[in-house]
């Protein structure tokens, strides 16, 4: 059985490579579409009666029980949990004032960033494993059925630790995300291939470093992919600096070829998920607005990490200057093992 | 006639809601199953979101096309509930009991769903290393079937979210699941009419072209 066909000028129909198959769709096990569209239709009638009765007063009593269906001996609790304010694992959405970006600085700062990326080379043997550690959080917008009329919050995930152990190769990992199931981390089992979208860390290192081969690959990779191949170009090499340990030589020419491309511009304040103030490479997607920055140290012109800025707002009410997705490197280095963190803060 | 129905569903009309229940139940049944792997949390998702739609329905536009975006976008908050364990236990969630229902055995059907369950369980391992906010993408945009307007609508998320998120997670799961020997990599299903589009073979890096 194959799954749902593809829907032509449906969103997967984007040129889409294939993906994973899951099993068809199924109907309700016997006789419970007709007891669960009862019991909805139950529970519309006792909320109407229940609001006939309390004209007036402004909230309903959560949660009220629904009367037993004929038949089915259910007793529904109706007072759904919709994450709203009390909701721990979520904060009010950044919001930020969307400075405008200056195109004219663009080459001049990534190749500052070049050179300081030019550093010594870090070697990473067969057995050890490139550690990287992040704070992520990305945009959520969720309903608060607790006020009325209801509320729809812009809110975003409580800033998480992130930590990836890959071999180099790319056949042994780890991933543990605060949050995530499973809690003691999901092993990251790869096929040993990688490219562009997903690199290993040995896959890095067979990259040309020559800014304009280096971009033309780029470009090739997105080909026919849909979008604007500027913009996916600059998400593509993106890609390529986070969660990675990048050789020098690669991320030099990275910076240099993402200074090639149109519509790169500075962004002279911004700031990473934890706080640290910086300046930014950006590029925005016209067709969103959403801008992504990869936000450097402005003295060291060390890679901080990157952030998505919403530049306007957007017709489902996500205001100008919402932060939609950031990411905070804490730390980037070589492990001797899975779960090993660096040295300084080993076990004593 | 979809506006119709969507001011039926404001004004409170309990047979519209029975009409989107008929049409759409099914659908949020197997979305719900997509993101949990778990027939019996997908039923309950599928009963919270009906109810939970009641509840919002002073939030659906006059103007519009189809409701299931908008069902859809319920049924993933809802699922969040279910997936994460602090929510799990919250007393305030709406419990039904599908052991409560008297179900006929089709052993075949029976069999059928603890298939579909390890399929379903070994393309979440796949999908891992995925954020939880690509999985729902994925599963909106691609096994749902929702185009980027409508899976934007059921997230309340900007179109451009929806379009990168998924491009970033598709790129990455594409490469997770190419050797799995689960038989999860298939030949794409021809698409009536539909030429399809691959990326030009343009570097050795480039295997996908090969396929």
């Amino acid at each position: 059985m194959s799954s749902l066909p593809p829907v032509p000028g449906r969103a997967d129909d984007s040129g889409a490579l294939p993906l994973p198959e899951v099993p068809a769709e199924r109907d309700l096990p016997p006789g419970h579409h007709l007891a669960h569209r009862e019991l909805l239709l139950e529970a519309i009638r006792a909320d109407r009666r229940a609001t006939a009765r309390r004209r007036g007063r402004r909230h309903l009593p959560r949660p009220f029980l629904l009367p037993v269906a004929a038949s089915v001996a259910l007793a529904v609790a109706v007072g759904l949990a919709v994450p709203g304010a009390d909701e721990p694992d979520l904060v009010p959405a950044t919001v930020v004032p969307v400075a405008e970006g200056d195109p004219s600085g663009a080459p001049a700062l990534l190749d500052d960033i070049a050179l300081a990326a030019a550093g010594d080379e870090v070697r990473v043997e067969p057995d050890q494993f490139v550690y990287v550690e992040s704070l992520v959080s990305s945009l959520q917008v969720v309903v608060d059925t607790d006020t009325s009329p209801y509320t729809t919050q812009i809110h975003s995930d409580r800033p998480r630790l992130r930590q990836v152990w890959t071999s180099p190769d790319g056949r042994r990992g780890l991933l543990v995300e605060e949050g995530e199931e499973p809690a003691e981390g999901l092993p990251l089992e790869g096929t040993g291939d990688a490219d562009l979208q997903d690199p290993s860390h040995d896959f890095l290192t067979t990259l040309p470093t020559d800014p304009e081969a280096l971009l033309e690959m780029v470009y090739a990779d997105g080909r026919g992919a849909g979008g604007n191949a500027d913009q996916r170009a600059f998400s593509t090499i993106g890609g390529l600096l986070a969660e990675t340990l990048p050789p020098p030589d690669l991320g030099a020419a990275l910076y240099r070829a993402a200074a090639r491309i149109p519509g790169v511009v500075v962004v002279e304040e911004a700031e990473d998920l934890t706080g640290r103030a910086g300046v930014a490479v950006a590029r925005t997607d016209e067709a969103s607005g959403e801008r992504v920055e990869w936000i450097f140290d402005p003295a060291s012109f060390a890679y901080l990490g990157e952030r998505t800025v919403q530049t306007r707002e957007t017709r489902e009410g996500v205001p100008a200057g919402t932060v939609t997705s950031s990411v905070a490197v804490l730390s980037r280095t070589v492990v001797e093992d899975l779960r090993a963190l660096p040295d300084e803060r080993a076990p004593r | 006639m979809t506006t119709e129905i969507r001011e039926r569903v404001r004004a409170g009309d309990p047979d519209a809601f029975a009409q989107l229940f008929d049409e759409h139940a099914r659908a949020v049944y197997n979305h719900g199953f997509r993101l949990t792997a778990d027939w019996s949390t997908a039923e309950e998702i599928m009963a919270m979101t009906f109810l939970e739609a009641w509840r919002l329905r002073g939030r659906v536009d006059a103007e519009g096309g189809s409701l299931l975006p908008w069902l859809l976008g319920i049924a993933t908050n809802t699922a969040r509930n279910f997936t994460r364990g602090a929510r799990r236990r919250r007393a305030a969630l709406a419990r039904l009991s599908p052991d409560d229902f008297v179900v006929p055995d089709f052993s075949d059907d029976s069999a059928g769903r603890l298939d579909d369950v390890e399929r379903l369980r070994a393309v979440h391992a796949a999908m891992g290393r995925l954020r939880r906010a690509e999985r729902e993408v994925i599963s909106l945009c691609v096994w749902a079937g929702l185009d980027y307007a409508s899976a934007a609508e059921a997230l309340g998320l900007p179109v451009g979210t929806v379009r990168s998120r998924l491009s970033r997670a598709r790129a990455k799961l594409q490469r997770l699941v190419a050797d799995d020997p689960g038989g999860l990599k298939r030949e794409p299903a021809r698409r009536g009419g539909q030429v399809e589009v691959r990326r030009a073979p343009a570097s050795p890096f480039d295997k996908e072209a090969d396929r």
